[in-house]
């Protein structure tokens, strides 16, 4: 009888494992099993001992499916099978212990055992196929998963069978040094995993400030271009304009100065300026994001002044969020000025308040004589088109998770202002 | 009301100094210009044992120092100073000016017609600043604090406050804006009689309530917004509303109180 249920058991973990891990099986396979778990750890569970058994049922399972899959995967898969095993155990042990009016025997108590065992290595395997597939090829998390299934696995057997030996101070002590060795090794294994995810965002944030670096560099050459073209037609310039005081005729040079040098030099002059303005805000992602959205402004049409008065180096929030909130902000202001007829304009600012906390202010004219503040943050609200007002409610999302940043928004004659106070 | 000038230019200094004056002695006799300065150590030096009530400063001061920064220094020893800057700039620095310093005005030294006026109009508002400071005056607005801007809402344009998600945090609504600043309701409550707490985390302006439904347990305020209302305060608004006449509130709901 004991042997009957051995062999169940045997099978129970022979399909388990090769359902969860997806090997082929063959004749061969299936013999090659027979020889290599089933024989030896009967032999030591019936003869020796029921702990040993179990070491050699585990070890003896960890060699033959690495053999055949040699993948972490299959073992994190064995432990996972073992830990299921465990737990179905002890819940059929509740369900029988239940009241009923009939007395179930043994045949029918692994009956029980059995369906709930299958049900539950069904649910194991759907519900982590894809959690598996989502780590690709990197060994990292696969290793952290079978060292956190291992050591569970291992307290869980230990926990069983080895405290049938002790005696009941012993086990006092041995409870305390298996659960606090366990606590220990799950803060190790928490704090391996933050430092992870804090290397991730690192590296999120190192990416976006390339990207806007890569932006801002793209944004000096168009103005280094029209400084070139510039200092090429110097020549030129000069002689033409030598050519009018020669002549003692001012009225010419009037003219040709005001039509062909200044009105077109205007813009490039300005351009610089604007970077000279931004010289003092020092961090690369906002700087990048600040001068394209200021050279794509004045592509159409309007004038951006940009004011940095104080040095800004640092600013106390994620850059990658910060950037976010202003891209939105700006993207927001051109399409209002959009609506503009004369007099487009963007102001921006950034400078420290006298009591320290920086401040960042948009500022745009705006068409709309009664706009509705408090519906334009809700979401999927705007003006016109779909997807102005959705900005704003992200916006809102963002900042729901700074306790050390204020958004004031206003509207007073005609001009819409946002100010980001960060503390 | 004492006045300084900084001006760095000697003859714009002497241009600024006489305009002021003479038009201050004519129609304004106490006002007093203590410190005609043209440098930015000059005016701190003199802050240290004196103050002053109304600053007109250049930007760009000779020697390195910024009317900026003098400015600022000003504004942190000093909150209600007023400050009005001359500047040779044509955008310049508007938001700063307004939001960081919180000055009074600023001239264009280009508009070369129009610039005596505008200084001399630049006095006379700050002498009008000068005179309500002494007067206690009923206050009627709600000020928030952006940077050193203090900006003024009248009680009977907000609609309502609500803690934020964040602790400490209120947010304002109100007709031409959203503000956020730090503090508690419960300060907040009292300070007009149409506010109404309507639950743990919402004031109201009783006066802009459309409608109440006591059923799904909503105020309705004019703008469209539903702000939650606690039983208990169900209970209380009917005897709070009465106080006043002219608000009229559709009610909702069957249950009467």
């Amino acid at each position: 009888m004991k042997f009957l249920l051995l062999i169940i058991d045997f099978i129970l973990i022979f399909w388990a494992v090769i359902y969860t891990a997806q090997i082929k099986i063959n004749t061969k396979r299936i013999l090659a099993y027979v020889l290599i778990i089933p024989c030896p750890t009967t032999l030591i569970y019936l003869w020796v001992g029921q702990w040993q058994g179990i070491t050699i049922l585990i070890v003896s399972s960890c060699i033959y499916f690495w053999g055949l899959s040699k993948s972490f995967l299959t073992l994190i898969h064995i432990c996972f099978v073992i830990i299921i095993g465990v737990l179905t155990d002890n819940i059929t042990q509740y369900v029988i212990a239940s009241p009923h009016d009939f007395i179930l025997g043994a045949i029918e108590q692994y009956c029980i055992f059995a369906i709930l065992f299958t049900i539950n290595i069904i649910i194991y395997q759907l519900a982590t196929r894809k959690i598996y597939k989502l780590f690709g090829k990197t060994k990292g998390p696969y290793l952290l998963i079978l060292f956190v299934a291992f050591i569970t696995m291992s307290t869980f057997y230990i926990n069983i069978y080895l405290t049938d030996y002790l005696s009941e101070e012993n086990l006092l002590t041995f409870n305390i040094i298996t659960q606090v060795t366990y606590f220990a090794i799950m803060i190790f294994v928490l704090y391996l995993t933050s430092k992870n995810i804090k290397k991730e965002n690192n590296f999120q944030k190192v990416k976006f400030e390339n990207a806007q670096f890569t932006d801002y560099m793209h944004s000096l050459e168009l103005i280094n271009n029209d400084m070139q073209k510039f200092r090429h037609d110097h020549g030129n310039i000069l002689c033409t304009m030598q050519g009018y005081i020669d002549t003692d005729d001012f009225e010419g040079l009037k003219k040709y100065f005001k039509k062909h040098i200044y009105s077109v030099e205007e813009g490039t002059l300005k351009k610089n300026k604007q970077l000279a303005n931004l010289s003092k805000l020092q961090i690369t992602g906002i700087k990048g994001l600040i001068l394209t959205k200021t050279l794509q402004a004045e592509k159409g049409g309007i004038s951006v002044n940009i004011e940095v008065p104080d040095v800004i180096d640092e600013i106390n929030m994620n850059i990658i969020d910060i950037a976010r909130i202003l891209g939105i902000f700006l993207d927001n202001a051109i399409e209002a000025n959009n609506q503009v007829e004369f007099q487009k304009e963007i102001d921006i600012a950034f400078f420290k308040s006298v009591s320290n906390p920086l401040i960042i202010i948009i500022e745009n004219p705006l068409v709309e004589e009664s706009i509705d503040i408090e519906q334009i943050f809700a979401e999927g609200f705007s003006t016109k088109g779909i997807n102005r007002g959705k900005g704003l409610s992200n916006v809102k999302n963002i900042l729901t998770s700074y306790p050390n940043v204020t958004l004031n928004t206003n509207v007073t004659s005609g001009l819409f202002t946002q100010i980001i106070v960060i503390e | 009301m004492k006045v300084v000038i900084c001006e760095d230019n000697p003859y714009q200094q002497e241009m600024i100094y006489t305009r002021l004056r003479n038009y201050a002695m004519i129609n304004h006799p106490g006002v007093e210009f203590v410190l005609v300065a043209s440098g930015a150590d000059e005016v701190l030096k003199f802050m240290e044992t004196n103050n002053a009530d109304c600053f007109f400063l250049d930007i760009e001061l000779g020697g390195g120092s910024n009317g900026l920064q003098l400015a600022a220094e000003i504004r942190k020893k000093d909150l209600l100073a007023n400050i009005i800057f001359v500047t040779d700039y044509s955008e310049g620095l508007k938001l700063t000016f307004k939001y960081k310093i919180a000055a009074l005005d600023y001239i264009l030294k280009q508009t070369d017609d129009d610039f005596p006026d505008k200084l001399i109009g630049a006095l006379e508002s700050s002498i009008q600043r000068y005179k309500q400071i002494g007067v206690t005056q009923t206050v009627n607005f709600f000020q928030v604090k952006i940077g050193e801007l203090i900006k003024n809402i009248p009680y009977e344009n907000i609609y309502y406050f609500e803690t934020s998600a964040n602790i400490h945090k209120i947010i304002l609504y109100e007709k031409n804006g959203i503000y956020e600043f730090y503090g508690k309701l419960k300060d907040i409550e009292h300070i007009q009689p149409t506010f109404f707490r309507c639950h743990k985390s919402f004031v109201i302006n009783l006066q802009y309530v459309v409608q109440i439904d006591k059923k799904k347990k909503y105020v309705e305020l004019v703008n469209g917004t539903k702000c939650p209302i606690s039983i208990r305060a169900l209970r209380n608004v009917q005897s709070k509303i009465n106080n006043f006449n002219e608000i009229n509130i559709n009610f909702l709901g069957t249950n009467s109180f």
